[in-house]
């Protein structure tokens, strides 16, 4: 992927998951919905290292991003949510359970981690080079069964790429008021997973961490686990106003946006062009939903 | 086969040759080879095949749903049925959900080993298929004496449905119905498909009253209507059901709909439970008879004898029920 490849995705994942807002905001849409904006990085990185064709991955509630960069079809993401038939689930799962080849979400917090590992275990007996990645919010690091996996994918030796994003908050509670740290470093490593931690701003060193994880993993048919440091810049669920999270926390991650990071290394006009583009796409994307 | 466990192995042994069944458990492995050594010598026979997992009935439960999900066929053994309250989460939250959600057939099976009277106390003793009944896209199968639990077995990984396969663990003692001495006083039919319902009934005897039952309870209720028969000349019929859940309330009620009495019978509480979705049935498709049921009373069970009795359903009780109705 190029820098405008990059910018292209993770502004049609914002651009999507704002218009999806606001479309809840508008009463438009049924039932609830957990939106990605400021976490785009990862699901944009997994859109490349990831392949469907054999590569399992699986995620939880806030999946909206790795679902359009699994399918490429955002009109299957919001056709689900608005009840289509050709929405990914055929508008039986919403926003929170959708699959699309080997790719499937599903609503309870973590607990897809051991169902990943179960199909790591079928993809090591599979042999081949296939690998199953998880994709996980730091208040599943609090559910047993999330623990229970770690301890399975390592003893079991089995290729599961953990991806743990951390957006410091478990819905609106602090990671430091419901954990000794701040960081998962030593829980992870207790399990002896090989760990690695990066900033989700600097999108090409994400992309170099990620790499190097899938390639192990691949290769070596064992466990890796990276935690990614992000923000989340809209609310936990579309009626969250975000009270809790103070106002230094966004200015930091204001300045390190994960988009800007990637519009920094593009002239303004290549920007513009893209975000044109992307408006563009955003909006034949509500027409086809909101005419079929 | 003779008995119940004969079968039970036969059973795991069938489905263990397919290269994508595997059967994950706690100490399943030899030399301990299981809590009631059904898998001893499995794995040594099969390496690879049968695992011993960690202790984590949830964590390993998800590891069966996301290799089914991946196209293989897992056992996963709780080593007491108690325990099935901590997988809840994998089985009706993620595998039962995937099979409607992402229409995919799931080829997965629980054994759940259920059942008391054997002064384990409050917490291995439980029989709590009644926690997975009425839900859909999960199956809760329940072998017998009557019912061979290897048959059963290998079906129900052909259901494609997350499958509570509820043992007995006093039946794992015990032989299969048809070779036991008493066997030859009663006349047993079958009804209905892979899952049927099995009749024991005497020979050319109006029954006065209908039990319906299910697991491990069949055995001692077939030992009481032997006696009620040969004793005090009382004919009573069985009705074994070996699908909880779903039901074939239909094939039931057509079995039952000219009896005057039916008393459904089960070791799990009574309260909304089996025999109460059964007669529930029944009254709703017409049937008017006198209904009782039977089953646990509301107390935790006990580990001494007394104190077992005082929660689980005991058969002196049931037939003096029958004798005085």
């Amino acid at each position: 992927m190029d820098n405008k490849e990059i910018l292209y995705k993770m502004l049609l994942i914002r651009r999507m998951e704002q218009k999806i807002e606001s479309l809840f905001s508008q009463g438009l849409l049924r039932g609830t919905t957990h939106c990605c904006i400021g976490e785009e990085a990862v699901p944009v990185a997994l859109s490349v290292l990831i392949d469907m064709d054999k590569d399992y991955l699986c995620s939880g509630h806030r999946a909206h991003g790795l679902s359009m960069m699994m399918t490429g079809k955002p009109e299957t993401l919001l056709g689900e949510i608005m009840g289509k038939p050709y929405g990914m689930a055929k508008g039986l799962g919403g926003s929170q359970h959708v699959y699309y080849k080997n790719y499937f979400t599903n609503g309870i917090t973590g607990g897809m981690a051991p169902v990943t590992v179960g199909i790591a275990f079928a993809l090591k007996h599979d042999g081949g080079d296939a690998i199953a990645t998880v994709v996980f919010g730091d208040g599943a690091m609090n559910e047993g069964y999330v623990l229970e996996s770690f301890n399975m994918a390592q003893s079991m030796g089995l290729p599961v790429l953990f991806i743990l994003e951390n957006n410091g908050y478990a819905m609106s509670t602090p990671i430091e008021t419901v954990n000794p740290y701040t960081v998962f470093e030593d829980r992870v490593k207790g399990f002896a997973l090989p760990y690695q931690r990066v900033e989700a701003s600097d999108f090409d060193n994400l992309f170099a961490v990620l790499k190097d994880a899938v390639e192990k993993v691949r290769t070596e048919r064992t466990p890796q686990f990276v935690e990614v440091m992000t923000h989340r810049f809209c609310g936990h669920s579309k009626s969250d106003k975000r009270a809790y999270i103070p106002q230094e926390r966004d200015d930091y991650w204001h300045e390190h946006d994960c988009v800007k990071g990637v519009a920094a290394k593009l002239t303004p006009a290549e920007v513009e062009a893209i975000e044109a583009e992307v408006a563009q796409r955003v909006e034949e994307v509500y027409q086809y939903c909101v005419t079929h | 086969m003779n008995t119940y466990k004969e079968s039970l192995i036969d059973g795991l042994e069938r489905l263990l040759a397919d290269p994508k069944v595997f059967l994950l458990g706690e100490d399943v492995e030899d030399p301990y080879g299981g809590a009631y050594t059904i898998t001893k010598g499995m794995s040594t026979r099969m390496p690879g095949k049968v695992l011993n997992t960690p202790m984590s009935e949830q964590g390993f439960t998800g590891l069966g749903v996301g290799m089914a999900l991946a196209g293989y066929k897992p056992i996963v053994e709780i080593m007491f049925g108690d325990f099935s309250t901590l997988i809840m989460d994998q089985i009706l939250n993620h595998a039962s959900k995937f099979v409607e959600g992402f229409e995919k057939r799931l080829h997965l099976v629980v054994r759940d080993p259920m059942g008391g009277y054997r002064g384990y106390g409050a917490t291995h003793s439980q029989s709590l298929e009644k926690l997975y009944v009425g839900l859909p896209h999960i199956a809760v199968i329940t072998p017998s004496v009557l019912h061979a639990p290897g048959e059963l077995l290998v079906k129900s990984m052909e259901l494609g449905v997350p499958v509570i396969f509820a043992e007995n663990k006093l039946d794992y003692t015990r032989k299969m119905f048809a070779a036991e001495k008493i066997a030859e006083a009663f006349e047993i039919k079958y009804h209905g498909g892979d899952f049927p319902v099995a009749e024991a009934g005497f020979p050319g005897e109006e029954p006065e009253v209908t039990l319906i039952g299910y697991g491990g309870l069949v055995h001692p209720l077939l030992q009481m209507m032997y006696d009620l028969y040969m004793e005090e000349e009382v004919a009573v019929r069985l009705l074994d059901v070996s699908s909880l859940s779903p039901m074939d309330f239909d094939l039931l009620y057509s079995l039952v709909k000219d009896d005057a009495k039916v008393l459904t019978i089960e070791e799990g509480h009574v309260p909304f439970g089996i025999g109460d979705a059964i007669i529930s049935n029944l009254a709703q498709r017409g049937m008017r008879c006198q209904f009782r049921s039977v089953g646990a009373k509301q107390h935790i069970i006990g580990t001494s004898k007394e104190a077992e009795a005082l929660a689980l359903p005991q058969i002196d009780d049931i037939k003096e029920l029958i004798l005085n109705w």
